[in-house]
């Protein structure tokens, strides 16, 4: 018997909706790409939400799509001019040093390690779940996870740009 | 190891606490009138498709014999597109004549818009697709394929959150199975959600206005590796760059070649491994630093910072608007001055991020800095967003990929 439907679609995007566009930021490193992209996977769930709502997790549907979204833009990017490099190569609005330091250290990180990580500590993801949208086995995500974190623990022990007060 | 544990944790908890606060989503009530139109539109193509089925085939005839369409022929005097030939290093861009570029503004001079119809022969075509042989690749195109604005969709079902997706990357002419009329290397993508990304290398012959005719499949790359850069030599040798695997910082790059033997696409020799040339390092200055509707004329500054110059530049354009209207990208336009026609926005433009436009221009000098000015237009239905402005340096036989250090600036989009 399938599960009764999540009724409203509203509560679900208020309550996630921004949760889900930090990931794709420290991702994309593009805020109103991820919101962008965000806001385009809840469109795609509304369009389908009769049979969304009664999955036992549409938010874990909307993540994907987002994630999904996120990848394949990032691909279309690589492929269609070459435009690979990360956009916080170039100026980003206001970011904090703290801010800074953490997102230059995602950089270095290969695409499937930096998505474990970030769904790991953003998404709450376990490693079974991170394993299901990777469509990889759960030691690969394991493994993927202790490389991610020691890389980025090893840029985060560096000493932090000061920070101005004025 | 505990503490590089909590390290980590603690900043991305900062990062997300930092963050939240700055977040603006267009909102539920956005959401449904997106979806709205959608599904209005949904039923205006089913519409248009019937038309389109009744009136096209004497239509499109009319078109290719006004158009001459049918592309360079037996004798190849037409002027053959986007590739340039092997080993040049010609000054930019003399291998694709521009019928609309001139010298404009400050210095930055245009070459061609990249997606140009004239400059992109195959993209509005049927042709046979070879099937892609990896696993996952079953919703990819096979067989006769309609491709439109070079690009291809399909929805497998509605409750999955993929759609597929082919489209015609890169397209190079030349005569590859010597038979004195020229053919067309395609390569040809397809995506299936995050897990499946492959391309081929497929080659194409046509006489007059025949359609395209399957040559044969001249190149697949292993899982997770690309093809890309065809170039036909004079001897009929395509020569393609794979790169790979994908998804990892530091890729490999290197060159290959097949040649046809009367039946089909063999190796020759051994692939080259190419070292990366390090990038040409650019930066952007814009004025003003927004783009107000319902048109601005935006001065776009480019400084080489670098100490050598690449063959020629390319400054794309990528919209982020608040007006989430599927295909909406299209309402905008961008017309550089020396153009007499907008810029021609790559693919069908639906989506959230899927479309760019690119405009090619001629190098800068390393030290030097050069402008350029264009004027972009959108409709005051748009109440906000950002237009995404990115310059690379392309070098010729490298690919974009590796010599692409520029620089990119974010300009919001303010409803006039």
């Amino acid at each position: 018997m399938s599960p009764p439907p999540h009724d409203d679609f509203g509560e679900l995007y208020r309550s996630h909706g921004a949760r889900l566009v930090v990931q794709l930021y420290a991702y994309t490193q593009d805020l109103p790409l991820a919101e962008d992209l965000v806001h385009e996977a809840f469109c795609r769930a509304l369009d389908r939400w009769t049979r969304v709502s009664r999955y036992d997790d549409p938010v874990g549907w909307v993540r994907r799509v987002a994630w999904n979204l996120a990848i394949s833009d990032r691909r279309r990017r690589n492929r269609d001019r070459g435009h690979a490099r990360d956009l916080m190569a170039g100026p980003m609005p206001g970011p904090t040093p703290d801010r800074v330091v953490l997102l230059r250290a995602l950089a270095t990180l290969a695409m499937p390690l930096r998505r474990a990580v970030i769904m790991h500590y953003l998404g709450d993801m376990s490693v079974a779940e991170i394993a299901n949208v990777e469509g990889a086995t759960e030691n690969s995500i394991k493994q993927r996870l202790h490389r991610g974190r020691a890389a980025l623990a090893g840029h985060l022990v560096e000493p932090r740009p000061e920070v101005s007060n004025g | 190891m505990a503490d590089s544990r909590d390290q980590v944790s603690v900043a991305f908890t900062e990062l997300a606490v930092s963050v939240m606060p700055e977040v603006r989503l267009p909102g539920v009530e956005a959401a449904h009138a997106t979806v709205r139109r959608r599904r209005h539109r949904r039923v205006a193509v089913l519409a248009a498709v019937v038309a389109v089925v009744l009136l096209v085939p004497s239509a499109a005839f009319a078109l290719m014999r006004v158009r001459g369409d049918a592309g360079p022929d037996i004798g190849g005097t037409s002027a053959p597109p986007p590739s340039s030939p092997t080993g040049t290093a010609s000054p930019t861009g003399s291998a694709t004549p521009s019928a609309t570029g001139s010298p404009q503004g400050d210095g930055l001079h245009v070459i061609r818009d990249a997606y140009a119809p004239d400059g992109r022969p195959m993209d509005d075509a049927l042709l046979e697709i070879p099937a892609f042989p990896s696993p996952g690749a079953q919703h990819c195109p096979a067989g006769e394929t309609q491709y439109t604005h070079g690009g291809w969709q399909y929805e497998v079902a509605q409750d999955t959150p993929e759609n597929v997706s082919s489209s015609i990357e890169e397209v190079a002419t030349g005569d590859v199975d010597r038979d004195g009329s020229t053919d067309w290397v395609a390569v040809i993508s397809c995506e299936f959600g995050p897990l499946t990304y492959m391309n081929q290398v497929v080659a194409f012959t046509k006489h007059g206005n025949e359609p395209y005719r399957l040559l044969g499949q001249v190149f697949v790359p292993d899982t997770n590796y690309l093809a890309g850069e065809p170039d036909v030599a004079t001897d009929g040798v395509i020569r393609l760059s794979v790169t790979g695997p994908a998804e990892t910082v530091q890729e490999t790059y290197e060159r290959r070649s097949f040649q046809w033997n009367g039946s089909g696409f063999v190796s020759v020799g051994s692939p080259v491994v190419l070292p990366i040339p390090d990038p040409t390092a650019l930066s952007l200055t814009i004025t003003p630093s927004t783009v107000s509707g319902p048109s601005t004329m935006l001065s776009v500054t480019v400084h080489n910072v670098g100490t050598s110059s690449p063959d020629y530049l390319e400054l794309m354009f990528r919209a982020s608007l608040l007006d989430r209207d599927a295909g909406r990208l299209t309402s905008i336009s961008i017309r550089p001055e020396g153009l007499v026609a907008d810029l021609r926005p790559h693919g069908e433009c639906r989506g959230t991020a899927g479309c760019a436009w690119v405009v090619e221009l001629e190098p800068v000098p390393a030290g030097q800095s050069a402008t350029g000015r264009f004027t972009v237009s959108f409709p005051t239905t748009i109440t906000g967003g950002n237009l995404l402005v990115d310059i690379a340096g392309v070098t010729r036989g490298y690919g974009p990929r590796e010599n692409a250090a520029g620089g990119s600036l974010v300009v919001p989009l303010a409803a006039g």
